[in-house]
């Protein structure tokens, strides 16, 4: 219990969570659409403020779980409500409750019927998102988990595109599949642990071998799933497509995370020995993933499909760091998960708004458009650098970590470089699909459709999109604040793993001659 | 030692010019364009002036970047570059589109960016805003080719630039360091060759040299005359400063002497022509390099400072000439030495610079290499750069002109009657690159008091460099005289490695969109037949089941328990009311004693 | 006036490529006399007139084995990659 560090004062992190959700209440006896838009556009806000909160009071020069509260809940079953925040979480916490009020924006004249029950499913999505991401019991995180693909379905199902059934089902039973075996193990850990779902006492245990080998590939098919890594990830192109821009981008930025944050959180610390044998082939998976991603993307005339596959490629990046297991790859890593949030929720932001005008997704009629909608192009530029992470955008930080990372750990054993070259694809992947996209936008060719008609983005599209414009260039040229919440938990993450790793690694030495 | 007077990168001044030029309205515009340039310029004139290292920041806590290493080495070239935006900049007054002035400066800040950057991050950073830039310069041109020709060249610098940023991250995890300084030949590793394949992209040295062609050829008029000048110029000083000395550089640098003659003798385009002699021309910079003495060092700055001179006005005037005729090939024109002669004027200048006629630039620039060459006791490299100088002489200074001034003009009289000199912006530009060029040439102490290595005495009046030079040109010409019609225009083109990617680009691409799509669409297949289907085939049984298994019963007991309901009720139900109230009476009484009694 | 001059040459072609053998001639001549032959970097250059030579072999190269490579089937339409 001694990670925990139980506040004192109001509970932030249990306000954060129940705000949303009883914010709904009042959305459930009213009738008009624009107050359930303002109403919900302000509670997001106050959320997002209040969040802000968290990094004041946050210790940055410690490991342990901080902001944490502890009831009881189920006694029966020993379930308790315990929740923290450490520097792994932190950021996407704030991630989330800071990308909401804009999901709400987008939405504003997106969405046109059901408003309200539209926004009961952002707001109970809040919830369950930042119940995931702040759970340290392991049953209550698996409630949330499985919480949020409810108002997701329901987001796709009703207000989606034209294949909405097809992909919200799609979505949701790929994601439950890959959780049910996640339920197993996490009896499996209550049973073995003593009859207690609290996280911080199942890591580092030293599990036997063979438990923590069937363990990890329970958690790697739900987090897999849901990063999502080749070959698991079909599901995201449908999904993406046919959900509603705020759909999109809460998918693009936040869900995806969970899956790599269920990495660091739970794989790494449980399962050390077994993350060490296996890491190696989850490296070259998301290579897979890294060049699969580009060659897809390119081959797209969907715009919304084209930055769904390029989200595999990125994700393809932040696995990559993560399993190389050394403080740069991690760091980098989670900083790309917040890039990753940033850039290409905005850019999703961006498709949606040509789609509101051009009521298509197709490349082939948003062509040209760019001498009309100089402020959209603008920002759709600096977005589309930021995505193939051109120099002083926040994603070039982050790949030249993850890339310095790859560096280290074959570098360290005295091993040619492979990973880190075999990154290069990907990268002049990347620019050849945004840059494509971006040009044909811009300018397209001799025969663009007439696009006279168009207007540029109005005031409130504009406040939508300047903040993530905002975070690209903070990140890119100021990283250090942003790191610097996280050091001390990923140093204290990786050390630990070196401490309890040891039979992992002479397992994989005996393996490997 | 760190600057006490306020440091201001000349790139600043760029970038912030740039920026405003979409607000600034006419009659402001014509002289604020070439203010900002002639300040760029005043700034490093002053930097130049005052040597040291400035602009150093720290980011992500121990690292620092030095954005203003000024030295002798990066003075010379930010001169000459900054020179040549004023030059270009005049060149393209007459554009109206504010976007390719912006691109264009944007460009030349980050070649100045990357001339006085001390380490790899901050070179890196320029380096992809050049990359950036100069596609647009492309893509600005509105030829059908130029939309694709600038992907390719895009594709093939971030390519490069990757290739660049790997080298400098694995330099960095295994020296623990960033300065961008000169490295060891002996103690090269696979970041060495990372980065040098990066900057030798950059060069456009084999086998990376394709795209050059290819792009300068499809860049707008203006934009090729700021292309040719920046790339290849600013990728020859990273290597002049981190490469010099290794031998590898001396080979392939003759090597792409004697490639960019051979391919442009054949050339019919006459950009393509000037792309395969700027190939030439930097070969013998990168031969230079290789080298590595004080001399050759010289050598190499001096030649890419007198290069960038007349190679912009080869580009200019033939900009003007495309201009003029609407065409760039060789089998278009001709005889046009009647319509404008005063471009033929100034392209003679720029071929007898190139060629290194005595009084012009190239002669006091490109001999200090051979020279170095033979002295470092090369003679195999003294002498290919020797042959390349007949051959550039004869492609250049013989036959380019030759094809588009003299002989019969080969393309439709009306085009021939429109011909006319271009506008007078273009003129000036044209005029004081040739003033220059001459100026360099006959006052030759200008230029080499601005060379790297102080000290190193070179005479190029020698006798024997004057008697050299002149039987070669003399024999060249002799040769051309009986030879030209072999080397004439034809219509046609040779390939390059380019094939790889341009053809293989279409199989890449198809590759992308046929099989891997497929691939994909086939992936989603599997996990619905395999998962998909065997599940429904399953819950289809189940709910078989469900219904006539399970509810069958439940169902079974409600119909026969109705069916028994029925014939009860048909029997019992009389229709007459006395018969109903007895039976209901009767049976009421039989359950209230029942339920009384027990 | 640049026009007129070359109207001026072209209209007398033959004195002008007599002029031109002329000065070709004029410059290995001097050259012979002048360079000094005892300070050049290797034993080629003591031969007299050998950069004449030189070049001439060299222009002659250049051009056929730019020839010769085209011919190998390097050369092709120029519109080879819009098929």
């Amino acid at each position: 219990m001694e990670q925990l560090l139980i506040h004192t004062g109001p509970p932030v992190l249990s306000i954060l969570i129940f705000l949303p959700l009883i914010a709904v209440i009042p959305l459930l006896f009213t009738a008009n659409d624009n107050f359930a838009r303002k109403w919900t556009l302000v509670v997001t806000s106050v959320a997002a403020l209040y969040s802000l909160r968290l990094l004041s009071g946050f210790d940055r020069t410690t490991s342990a779980f901080q902001f944490c509260e502890k009831h009881t809940w189920i006694e029966a079953l020993n379930i308790n409500y315990v929740i923290g925040l450490d520097g792994i979480s932190i950021l996407l916490v704030l991630l989330t409750t800071l990308i909401m009020p804009f999901c709400v924006l987008a939405s504003w004249t997106y969405i046109s019927k059901r408003v309200r029950a539209f926004m009961v499913c952002l707001l109970v999505m809040e919830s369950a998102m930042i119940g995931v991401f702040v759970a340290l019991d392991f049953l209550l995180f698996y409630v949330f988990w499985e919480a949020m693909l409810i108002p997701m379905y329901l987001i796709i199902g009703i207000w989606g595109g034209p294949r909405k059934i097809y992909a919200s089902i799609k979505f949701f039973l790929y994601t439950l599949a890959g959780s049910v075996l996640l339920l197993v193990a996490i009896i499996w850990l209550f049973v073995q642990n003593g009859y207690s779902f609290f996280i911080p006492d199942m890591m580092w245990q030293n599990y036997g071998f063979t438990s923590q080998l069937l363990v990890f590939l329970t958690f790697f098919l739900a987090f897999a799933i849901k990063v999502p890594m080749f070959p698991f990830h079909t599901w995201l192109p449908a999904a993406h497509v046919e959900a509603p821009t705020a759909g999109s981008v809460i998918l693009a930025s936040v869900l995806l995370k969970m899956g790599t944050y269920g990495f660091l959180r739970f794989a790494l610390p449980i399962t050390p020995d077994a993350t060490v044998y296996l890491a190696p082939a989850i490296l070259w998976l998301s290579i897979a993933g890294i060049i699969y991603g580009g060659f897809t993307a390119l081959a797209q005339s969907d715009m919304k499909k084209l930055i769904a596959y390029s989200s595999v490629g990125h994700m393809g990046f932040v696995t990559l760091g993560i399993f190389v297991l050394n403080q740069e790859g991690v760091e980098g890593s989670i900083l790309q998960m917040i890039n990753h949030g940033v850039t290409t929720g905005a850019l999703f932001l961006c498709v949606g708004m040509i789609y509101e005008r051009t009521h298509s997704r197709e490349l082939r009629s948003a062509t040209g458009v760019g001498k009309y909608m100089p402020w959209f192009v603008t920002f759709l530029t600096f977005f589309s650098l930021s995505s193939f992470a051109f120099p002083g955008t926040n994603s070039f930080v982050g790949e030249f970590m993850i890339l310095a990372g790859a560096f280290s750990f074959e570098v360290g054993q005295g091993k040619f470089p492979y990973l880190a070259l075999a990154a290069i694809p990907g990268a002049v992947l990347a620019a050849a699909y945004m840059l494509r996209m971006l040009q044909k936008i811009i300018w397209g060719g001799t025969d663009n459709p007439d696009q006279s008609w168009i207007k540029d983005i109005n005031k409130r599209e504009i406040i939508t999109l300047a903040p993530f414009l905002l975070f690209v260039f903070w990140i890119g040229l100021a990283p250090q604040g942003f790191l610097n919440l996280m050091h001390a938990s990923v140093a204290n993450l990786l050390s630990q793993f070196a401490a309890h790793s040891a039979q992992g690694v002479t397992t994989v030495g005996q393996l490997l001659p | 030692m760190t600057g006490n007077f306020g440091f201001l990168h000349p790139s600043l001044i760029l970038l912030v010019g740039a920026a405003l030029l979409p607000f600034i309205r006419d009659p402001f515009r014509k002289p604020y364009l070439l203010l900002v340039p002639i300040l760029t310029f005043l700034d490093v004139i002053f930097l130049n002036a005052n040597p040291g290292t400035y602009g150093v920041v720290s980011f992500m806590g121990d690292w620092t970047l030095t954005f203003g290493r000024v030295d002798s080495l990066s003075s010379v070239f930010a001169f000459i570059m900054a020179l040549m935006a004023i030059i270009g900049t005049l060149y393209g007054l007459h554009v109206d589109d504010h976007w390719q002035h912006v691109a264009a400066w944007f460009y030349v800040a980050g070649s100045l960016g990357v001339i006085y950057s001390g380490d790899y991050l901050v070179l890196f950073l320029f380096w992809e805003m050049m990359a950036f830039a100069s596609t647009f310069l492309i893509w600005f041109n509105t030829d059908k080719d130029s939309l694709a020709a600038g992907y390719r060249y895009l594709l093939v610098h971030m390519f490069g630039g990757v290739l660049l940023l790997l080298g400098f991250i694995l330099r960095y995890q295994t020296t623990g360091d960033f300065s961008f300084v000169p490295l060891d030949e002996h103690h090269s590793t696979l970041a060495t060759w990372l980065i040098m394949a990066g900057l030798m992209l950059n060069a456009a040295v084999p086998p990376f040299h394709s795209w050059l062609p290819d792009a300068y050829s499809k860049a707008t008029i203006t934009g090729a005359v700021f292309m040719c000048a920046f790339t290849t110029k600013t990728a020859v000083y990273t290597l002049a400063r981190a490469f010099a000395g290794f031998d590898v550089l001396i080979y392939l640098g003759v090597f792409m002497a004697i490639l960019g003659i051979i391919y442009a003798l054949k050339e019919n385009d006459v950009r393509r022509l000037l792309g395969w002699e700027i190939i030439s021309q930097v070969g013998y910079m990168v031969a230079g390099v290789g080298i590595g003495t004080a001399l050759a060092i010289n050598g190499t700055a001096a030649h890419a400072f007198a290069h960038i001179l007349y190679k912009g006005l080869l580009f200019m005037a033939a900009g003007s000439i495309i201009k003029a005729t609407g065409s760039s090939k060789f089998t278009d024109l001709g005889g046009l030495y009647k319509k404008m002669p005063m471009t033929m004027l100034f392209l003679l200048v720029g071929a007898v610079s190139v060629s290194g006629f005595p009084l012009f630039s190239g002669f006091v620039s490109k001999s200090m290499i051979i020279s170095a060459g033979f002295e470092e006791h090369l003679p195999l490299v003294g002498f290919a750069l020797m042959l390349v100088s007949a051959g550039t002489f004869l492609v250049a200074g013989l036959r380019l002109p030759n094809l588009i001034f003299f002989g019969e003009f080969k393309g439709k009289q009306e085009v021939y009657d429109k011909a006319a000199e271009p506008p007078w912006n273009m003129t000036m530009a044209m005029a004081a690159a040739s003033i220059l060029c001459f100026a360099f040439g006959t006052f030759y102490p200008m230029l080499y008091a601005m060379l790297p290595n102080a000290g190193i005495e070179y005479n190029p009046y020698s006798t024997y460099h004057m008697a050299e030079t002149l039987q070669v040109l003399a024999c060249t010409a002799l040769v051309f005289a009986f030879i030209k019609n072999r080397i004439g225009a034809k219509a046609n083109t040779m390939l390059d490695l380019d094939w790889l990617y341009r053809r293989g680009g279409r199989g890449f691409l198809w590759l992308a969109s046929k099989p891997i799509q497929a691939i994909d669409t086939a992936w989603g297949e599997v996990y619905r037949v395999v998962g998909l289907v065997p599940l429904m085939i399953v819950s289809r049984f189940w709910a078989w089941f469900d219904w006539h298994g399970i509810d069958g019963v439940v169902d079974g007991i409600a119909r026969g328990v109705r069916g028994l309901g029925q014939r009860v009720s048909s029997g019992l139900q009389r229709g007459q009311i006395q018969y109903s109230l007895f039976f209901t009476i009767t049976f009421a009484t039989l359950a209230l004693l029942a339920f009384v009694w027990f | 006036m640049i026009v007129n001059l070359i109207e001026f040459l072209k209209a007398r072609s033959k004195l002008v490529r007599h002029g031109g053998y002329g000065i070709v001639a004029a410059i290995v001549i001097w050259s012979l006399i002048v360079i000094d032959r005892h300070h050049v970097h290797s034993w080629l250059e003591k031969i007299p007139g050998f950069w004449s030579l030189f070049t001439i072999v060299s222009a002659l190269v250049l051009v056929f084995v730019a020839k010769a490579w085209a011919k190998t089937g390097i050369e092709t339409d120029e519109d080879y990659y819009d098929r």
